[in-house]
């Protein structure tokens, strides 16, 4: 049988060549149609990037994506709060707002929405907003996301030490915002701080390049496929350690020492951002109490029996629930893994059912107190 | 012949377009960055 010849003619061959040399010359070299193609693309790729990367389009991709690792909280929580602005399924919302102190405290936050839809006998969804060091203000900028009129409920979980961080701390995640989110209430704490807000486009992805330009290895997430958010960082940690007490001890005393001094100011800026949600989202607030180790508790008690009377004084002037599930849950010392984690998966199921029972009751009216 | 070398220029700026808009957005992103964009009007 007679192949044909694959091997190519002389003549082909350097035609080959010669193409493959003027392509490297015109890739490498430095010529005026290279500079001029340059200054016109890089503008032609930013009207795209302005164009096609928005809340509404990110809304619709999975949320790893807009992780720049594993652990990148702050990128997550911003992807979820783009597909809660989105949501219209008209269907019963929960936003758990919290920092590491709740996300440990959940067992699985989808586990909690199927009970809550199982037992309410209707869809519930569940939006998990927490992340380590989360401030109060960034929780009600999530909250703020939600579209006004859905049958929302807010459970904003604090404690002692999310109300006396120093705002110098805070100072710089107001200059250059943690979160991708456009919020007036975090523009108003900015303020308060004394912190000129930046120059606005009316487009995302110029109104946030901070936040964008952070997170420019995502590109990689689109071959990689999305990042999978860590969960449950304290489990397999040795319990309390009675070895660690004094430890434990003395940080929280250093930690609560600002407190009498700093809670205030958090307090009345908190207590504000609240009334302008239920006003203007006409959301169901709950203000939660997240878990303490009760020794801790015990060691501070002027600090947390000035917490408690502060929080039940707003709650009783916004009108809100206060919740400590700490009781309901059966928490004791030995579900901790130092002063205000959990450790233990069945505390965190304790913890989650705990939650469920005190937001089914609410659940059962939260279309008439959420309707304009 | 050209075209080859057209191929090339295109596959330069795109890929130089890019980068300058990232090497733009990343020093935006940083805190004198952005000042000095603010500085000069953006």
């Amino acid at each position: 049988m007679n192949l044909p010849d694959a091997t190519p003619t002389p003549q082909v061959s350097s035609r080959l060549r010669r193409g493959a040399r003027e392509f490297w010359i015109g890739l490498t070299q430095p010529s005026l149609a290279g500079l001029v193609g340059t200054l016109v693309i890089a503008p032609l790729l930013l009207l795209l990037a302005c164009v096609t990367i928005t809340p509404a389009h990110l809304a619709r991709i999975d949320p790893g994506y807009l992780m720049a690792a594993n652990g990148d909280e702050y990128g997550l929580l911003t992807a979820r709060a783009m597909q809660l602005s989105q949501d219209r399924s008209g269907d019963a919302t929960v936003l758990l707002l919290g920092t590491s102190n709740l996300r440990e405290s959940l067992w699985d936050p989808r586990e909690l929405a199927d009970a809550l839809s199982a037992r309410a006998g209707r869809s519930v969804r569940v939006y998990d907003l927490t992340a380590g060091d989360l401030s109060y203000y960034e929780m009600t900028a999530l909250a703020e996301q939600c579209p006004p009129g859905a049958p929302a409920i807010a459970v904003v979980t604090v404690g002692p030490m999310t109300m006396c961080r120093d705002r110098d701390h805070y100072r710089r995640f107001l200059r250059q915002p943690r979160l991708g989110l456009d919020s007036l209430l975090l523009d108003d704490e900015a303020s308060r701080a004394g912190i000129a807000l930046p120059r606005r486009f009316g487009v995302w992805f110029l109104d946030h390049s901070d936040f964008v330009s952070a997170r420019v290895i995502c590109l990689a997430n689109f071959v990689t496929g999305p990042r999978r958010p860590l969960r449950h960082h304290f489990i397999g940690q040795p319990a309390w350690n009675p070895a660690m007490w004094d430890f434990y001890r003395r940080d929280a005393r250093r930690w609560l020492s600002q407190y009498a001094r700093l809670a205030p100011d958090s307090f009345a800026s908190l207590e504000q951002h609240l009334g302008w949600l239920a006003a203007h989202r006409r959301m169901r607030i709950v203000l939660n109490f997240g878990p303490i180790q009760p020794l801790i508790r015990d060691d501070n008690p002027e600090t947390f029996a000035l917490f408690d009377a502060q929080l039940a004084a707003m709650a009783q002037r916004i009108g809100a629930p206060r919740w400590d599930l700490a009781e309901a849950a059966g928490l004791t010392a030995d579900d901790f893994v130092d002063w205000f984690h959990l450790g233990r998966a069945d505390a965190m199921k304790r913890y989650q059912a705990a939650l469920a029972d005190r937001l089914i009751p609410l659940l059962a009216n939260i279309d008439k107190e959420t309707k304009p | 012949m050209k075209a080859f070398r057209l191929l090339g220029i295109a596959i330069q700026a795109l890929v130089l377009g890019a980068g300058l808009l990232l090497a733009i957005l990343r020093i935006y992103g940083t805190e004198v960055g952005a000042q000095v964009f603010r500085y000069v009007g953006f």
